[in-house]
């Protein structure tokens, strides 16, 4: 019931900050940043976050400014500013922007209506590779780079639990998860590092045959990705912006805005569900990785 | 095919024309649309390789980088482009490492259709079946990165919209086209009707005039081109054909009513036309000639080699003339002169023959009898003697080339002429036919056996190898005539005397040769008949001594070396002198007094007779008239008249001439004649004779009773006088026989009221005989000798000095 007025609240205040824009931030304050870390292309983020950041600024009543990046390093020296107030990491970068910039979770992402993840080796269907630590002396291929926590921290780690080191097989990169798993499928690589979730992404799977790759080994389910905000943003405004998020699925235009950025829905999650992931970084990367600026 | 030779000529150029325009038209179009298909080609190979190499290009750092997402971004992009059906990228060992296709395009559809597969997976398995497809261009294109190889970008293209706009292009280029080609064909269709077919209908429709025979309406000309020029041709031609057409009337007729028979046949000999004669000579009708060949004359009679010649020769384009004993349709045989003659035509090639024949049947046959009678005997049809002579010679020839020899046998029939003179000369006749068959049939084929005339045949053998051949013939020609022959119901038997002279031993020329064997055959008749003998050199000379006299005696005449001698013909009673019996004698200057029983045959046989006794009778009557006119005496003069006198058809006209000449009483003249003479019984002796005794000449029949017995001749001749032949007489004293022969044809003569003449009476008892038997007058040695002109005039002056004087001469 507190809910529904609020929201109802909300929506007059945003009719409200609609007839009267100009005024709006004045109201409100200065803009809220929104930041997404490039995942995907500044232009493809634009259209998957747009719409939550003009949902927000609807609802928050005040300006909501969804900032992109040309790349991660432009992306993470705006972090390390703390320009953004509203920020979507992956769940390596929140470690270190928690550690570090005073970033704290308020939801997380579900994807393919699930909001855990899990870290994964693919290899092709018919590989004769069955166990993880037959892949020594063969070439992996992780998605993104090493700060990509499902595609390479991760999967990683699943090598560790193997028993293989670093130099025991090849490390190499693709530009992206899914371009993991294409690697291995198109047999420029005997196995992928990237998340689970991958396989049931619609660009995976509509550009090749899933049935014919078969995971080898799969990690623990991990929290989803991480949406954060500022920690020294006012108690309410943190609360309203989580309660914003978590309700998406609840409210017609917040539906929309989890259809535009290709999202099942996003779920409040405690800080302490990263903690397990930072010990995999740790285990993985080294104490050095959650240093400022790696 | 059939349907288009009717169509007519303005259709067949239409359609050619159309045919024509359509094929290079179309020939132009489909190189236009080749080139145009060409350039799209090119233009979409050029699109493409545009694109696939800006991939390429851009492909590198996606790959190394294993931006496989970004990889199908750009093949997902250039797919975009209209006519790509595809793009992919494959590694450098060949794996497709992208995935991006665009299955629902239609031509996707359409290729997988084509190729029965629902769906395929990825693109790489539409790759795989499709790329070879014709519809698509497939290109490559190497991804290089620091000049290694990294993979290559593969873009097929469909060529189906090009396709499609040259399809549509092509279907507006063939409707383009056919306006074009029907406005074409009727523009030249009105020209060539106005220019061509009109004029050429007219042109046909003349030359339908032509063909029915109308060559007197021109065909018009409508212009003065080329078709113009055609019609002025036309009408010259047609003038021609008229003038033609008349002229080969006018040879038709000549060539149908001609007389001689003309058949023209083409190459094969085949008849395609014979004229009337032809029918009326042959008896075959056109209808029945007309298909067949020359053959149906054909009467096998005429050599092969003739008809060998004649088909060489019209083969060869010559003229053939000849002769051919044909066979007419009703089987008669006849002949023909036949030119025949190969027609040309005017590439001078050989279509037809025409043969000219004319009926020659009655000239070979007049040749035929021409030949016969020049060369056969016509009682015998044996050879004569001028077949005879050629064949000798030829015998000659031959028998000196091959060193042979030659048999010539002279043969005659001994006393035929007692046959002939008896029997008549029908019935000799028919011996002699019976005679040459006999003959014939005992030589060869080879041989020859003709008859010279009379009772004398010439026999030759050819190819001899000894003398014995011939006297083998000799011997079967005896024998075959040693049977009787039966003529008239009577058996004759005649037997041959035969002289052989033999080639080349007895003479090397055919004169020799003959003149040999007659001699031998003379021989072979002194040794007694029916024999046969060989020529020699005693013969020889006999025959030079009668060539010898042959020789003189034909100058004789000329060089007064004959002269008369008179021997008296007395009263039996009185013994003077009635009258004389003129003898020819003949004194020559070599071989001195030749007895007349030797120079007057030869004078027959060589005909001298006719002018010696011409010569006799002049001066006979000459000199008797004379001594008539001394005397004052009724003397008759007897004079020998030769058979060949009689038979000459001067004799009555010379008598005649000699009386008036003379002013000789004609009933003082006395013709002595032969028996035989009279045993021919022809109209022209017989009418001799009656004319000169018309004239009142006196005919005395010399030497009775040494011929044949047929006395009934004396009954059927105007005869005067019958002498008695000396052997009568001579015998008479001594046989009781013939003196009472003697009495009978006194007697018999009585009764016929002829007068009878006693000859060589030489003594007393034989005048005492003849004076009892009742002889009118005698002669012989008794009385008087022949004596010369002077001897007889004083003979005469003697004996009738004494005798009184009686009644002048008038």
């Amino acid at each position: 019931m507190l809910m529904r007025r609020r929201l109802i609240l909300a929506a007059g205040c945003a009719a409200l900050g609609a007839l009267v824009v100009p005024e709006v931030g004045a109201v409100g304050g200065r803009p809220l940043r929104m930041g997404i870390f490039p995942r995907r292309n500044a232009s493809l983020t634009m259209s998957l976050f747009q719409p939550l950041a003009d949902f927000l600024q609807s609802q928050l009543g005040r300006n909501v400014v969804l900032e992109t990046n040309k790349d991660f390093p432009a992306f993470w020296d705006a972090v390390r500013q703390r320009r953004y107030d509203i920020v979507h990491f992956n769940q390596y970068h929140y470690l270190q922007a928690r550690l570090h910039y005073g970033y704290r979770v308020v939801a997380r992402n579900v994807e393919f209506g699930s909001d855990v993840i899990a870290g994964a080796l693919y290899v092709r269907a018919e590989s004769r590779l069955q166990r993880t630590e037959e892949l020594r002396g063969h070439k992996v291929v992780f998605g993104g780079d090493r700060s990509a926590m499902m595609s390479y921290i991760v999967p990683t780690w699943l090598l560790r639990q193997a028993g293989l080191k670093a130099g025991d097989y090849v490390e190499e990169f693709a530009v992206s998860p899914p371009n993991a798993v294409f690697a291995a499928y198109y047999r420029q690589t005997d196995a992928a590092g990237a998340g689970d979730m991958v396989a049931r992404l619609p660009m995976v799977t509509e550009a090749i045959d899933m049935q014919k790759m078969r995971i080898l080994a799969i990690s623990p389910p991990m929290p989803q990705l991480p949406w954060a905000v500022r920690d020294d943003l006012p108690l309410e405004l943190r609360q309203l912006i989580t309660e914003l998020l978590v309700g998406l699925t609840n409210h017609p235009q917040g539906r929309e805005v989890l259809a535009d950025a290709k999202l099942s829905a996003l779920r409040a999650v405690d800080d302490e569900a990263y903690d397990r992931l930072e010990a995999i970084v740790r285990e993985v990367l080294g104490e050095q990785a959650l240093m400022d600026g790696q | 095919m059939r349907q288009w030779k009717r169509l007519g000529v303005g259709v067949k150029f239409v359609v050619v024309s159309t045919l024509l325009l359509t094929l290079l038209l179309g020939l132009s179009m489909y190189h236009q649309i080749l080139l145009q298909e060409r350039h799209m080609r090119d233009q979409l190979v050029e699109q493409a390789e545009q694109l696939g190499r800006f991939v390429s290009v851009i492909s590198p750092k996606a790959i190394l980088s294993y931006d496989f997402d970004t990889l199908n971004s750009f093949v997902a992009e250039v797919s975009q482009q209209p006519d790509l059906v595809y793009a992919l990228v494959q590694d450098k060992v060949g794996i497709t490492i992208t995935s991006y296709v665009e299955m629902h395009k239609p031509v996707i559809t359409s290729l997988l259709a084509h190729y029965g597969k629902p769906k395929v997976e990825s693109v790489a398995q539409l790759h795989e079946l499709v790329a070879n497809n014709p519809r698509l261009v497939t290109l490559t294109f190497p991804i290089l990165h620091d000049h290694r190889p990294l993979g290559e970008v593969i873009v097929a293209v469909d060529t189906e919209r090009q396709q499609g706009q040259i399809r549509h292009m092509m279907v507006q280029q063939v409707l383009e086209y056919l306006a074009v080609m029907l406005l074409l064909g009727v523009g030249i269709y009105a020209v060539f009707h106005y220019y061509v077919l009109r004029p050429v209908r007219a042109i046909g429709r003349g030359a339908g005039r032509i063909a029915e025979g109308d060559y007197s309406t021109p065909i018009v000309p409508m212009a003065e081109d080329e078709i113009g020029r055609l019609t002025d041709n036309i009408n010259q031609m047609m003038r021609d054909i008229a003038q033609e057409q008349s002229a080969l009337r006018k040879l038709s007729s000549a060539v149908e009513q001609s007389p001689a028979s003309v058949i023209i046949t083409n190459t094969g000999g085949i008849i395609e036309y014979v004229n009337r004669a032809f029918v009326e000579i042959t008896g075959i009708s056109a209808e029945s000639a007309l298909g067949k060949t020359p053959r149906i004359l054909k009467s096998g009679l005429t050599p092969d080699h003739v008809y060998a010649d004649l088909w060489n020769t019209i083969t060869a384009g010559r003229v053939w003339t000849g002769e051919l004993h044909n066979r007419r349709g009703d089987g008669r045989l006849y002949w023909e002169f036949v030119t025949i003659a190969p027609v040309r035509n005017e590439r001078n090639v050989i279509t037809h023959y025409v043969a000219v024949k004319e009926d020659i049947s009655v000239r070979k046959e007049y040749e035929e009898r021409l030949f016969r009678q020049a060369n056969f005997d016509p009682l015998t049809g044996l050879p004569n003697r001028a077949l005879a002579m050629d064949r000798l010679q030829q015998m000659l020839r031959t028998a000196h080339r091959g060193e042979g020899m030659v048999v010539v046998m002279f043969l005659d029939l001994d006393n035929f002429k007692n046959i002939n003179d008896t029997l008549g000369h029908e019935t000799g006749d028919r011996l002699l036919l019976e005679v040459g068959n006999r003959l014939a049939s005992a030589v060869r084929e080879n041989d020859t056996v003709a008859r010279l005339g009379g009772d004398e045949f010439l026999i030759l053998l050819s190819e001899c190898k000894r003398l014995q051949d011939g006297e083998a013939v000799a011997e079967k020609m005896l024998s075959v005539l040693n049977h009787p022959v039966s003529v008239a119901g009577r058996e004759l038997l005649v037997t041959p005397s035969i002289g052989m002279s033999l080639y080349p031993r007895d003479g090397v020329s055919v004169d020799l040769l003959l003149r040999n064997a007659d001699a031998a055959m003379y021989q072979a008749k002194a040794a007694g008949r029916n024999t046969y003998r060989h020529y020699t050199a005693e013969l020889n000379a006999q025959i030079q001594a009668r060539l010898e006299l042959e020789a003189e005696l034909r100058f004789a005449l000329e060089r007064q070396e004959l002269r008369l001698a008179y021997q008296p013909l007395v009263d039996p009673r009185t013994r003077l002198p009635v009258g004389a019996e003129v003898l020819l004698r003949w004194n020559n200057p070599r071989l001195g007094e030749v007895p007349p029983e030797e120079f007057i045959p030869l004078a027959e046989e060589l005909g001298l007779i006719v002018e010696i006794g011409r010569w006799v009778l002049e001066q006979g009557c000459h000199r008797m008239r004379l001594w008539q006119q001394e005397h004052g005496l009724p003397l008759t003069l007897a004079v020998n008249i030769s058979s060949r006198q009689v038979c000459s058809g001067e004799l009555l006209g010379l008598v005649r001439q000699v009386l008036y000449r003379n002013d000789f009483d004609p009933a003082l003249l006395e013709l002595e004649i032969t028996e035989h003479l009279l045993l021919d019984n022809s109209g022209e002796v017989r009418e001799t004779l009656n004319g000169l005794r018309s004239l009142g000449v006196r005919l005395s029949i010399d030497d009775f009773g040494t011929g044949y017995s047929a006395l009934n001749y004396l009954k059927r001749f105007p005869l005067n006088v019958l002498k008695i032949d000396r052997s009568f007489v001579s015998e008479g004293v001594n046989k009781e026989s013939d003196a009472t022969l003697i009495r009978s044809i006194v007697g018999m003569a009585r009764g016929l009221g002829l007068e009878v003449v006693g000859e060589g009476v030489e003594s007393s008892a034989q005048h005492q005989l003849m004076l009892e038997c009742g002889v009118d007058r005698l002669q012989g040695f008794l009385f008087s000798r022949p004596l010369g002109e002077t001897d007889f005039s004083a003979y005469l002056g003697q004996q009738l000095i004494s005798r009184p004087q009686p009644a002048p001469v008038p």
